[in-house]
């Protein structure tokens, strides 16, 4: 093992005591597991709610499209055919957009 | 008990957590260096987890898959935030936990203060590497890093240390 080396060791062995004191600072016994298990409960309702909600709006902006898209062909062929294309034409930019957009928001600055 | 709590058992899962949270609570201290914030983010990461728990696949352990969700939460708090902590409010956080090595009778190391000095992104790297105990790839793989970046951050952190403990190269 050449000085460097050890040097690193010595310095990766501080590092290692320093942050071991500091561990002394969080007790060690667990949490009270009926508290634990209210945790899981409260969030598990806090979840089944959320997703019955976000069904309920998907269904309802579902049926106002749906609605819009009968109508606009009943109305006027042309315009059912317009929507069709502007909706397919869209569809690409706004799929590389929000791809973008997750992409950024997961990476790391580097 | 991962099996049991991954098919819906909420007593299983609240096991898991127990079992833990401690852990987890030290790991958020280490990467936070602020007592309030990491216990702030270990309520969040167990929320977290009771959401995802059906996505963990078992490829790591849970105690890595609960670290990498903790990292990310605070990595969006601090983004949240727009900046790390101001100077001030790191050194007043320093201070407390300083403070309660005194009333514990025990000496503060230096090495924290240049741990805590260090940036986010350095720090985090750093102490997975060298405190955990983490491969390179592993640690890319947690913080979604390409290895190269995690060890050329782990190399320069460990140099600034080093030049601010006053060590010889």
């Amino acid at each position: 093992m050449n000085k460097h080396d050890e040097e690193d060791q010595a310095l990766t062995e501080l590092m290692r005591g320093g942050l071991q004191k500091l561990d002394m600072l969080v007790p060690d016994e667990m949490p009270n597991l009926q508290w634990m298990e209210q945790i899981v409960a409260d969030q598990q309702n806090r979840m089944r709610k959320k997703m019955w909600t976000e069904l309920a709006v998907f269904w309802l902006v579902a049926m106002l499209v749906l609605s819009g898209v009968f109508l606009a062909l009943y109305a006027n062929v042309y315009i059912f055919a317009a929507l069709q294309a502007f909706v397919v034409a869209a569809a690409v930019p706004v799929a590389v957009i929000l791809r973008r957009k997750e992409q950024v928001k997961t990476k790391w600055k580097s | 008990m991962i099996a049991r709590a991954k098919r819906g058992d909420s007593g299983a899962l609240a096991q898991l957590l127990q079992q833990n949270y401690s852990f987890l609570l030290k790991y958020l201290l280490k990467i936070t260096m602020h007592q309030a914030t990491a216990e702030d983010l270990t309520q969040e990461t167990m929320l977290k987890c009771i959401e995802k728990i059906r996505l963990y696949n078992g490829q790591s352990k849970f105690s890595s898959w609960l670290m990498t969700i903790a990292t990310n939460k605070y990595v969006d708090l601090i983004r949240r935030k727009k900046q790390e902590r101001s100077w001030q409010e790191q050194e007043q956080s320093l201070r407390s936990l300083r403070w309660q090595f005194t009333s514990r009778n025990e000496e503060w190391p230096d090495v924290l203060d240049s741990i805590a000095r260090l940036p986010y992104d350095v720090r985090i790297p750093i102490l997975l590497k060298h405190y955990y105990g983490f491969a390179y790839d592993e640690i890319a793989a947690m913080i979604d890093i390409p290895a190269g970046t995690v060890k050329s951050r782990v190399y320069n952190g460990i140099q600034q240390i080093r030049k601010e403990l006053d060590m010889s190269e």
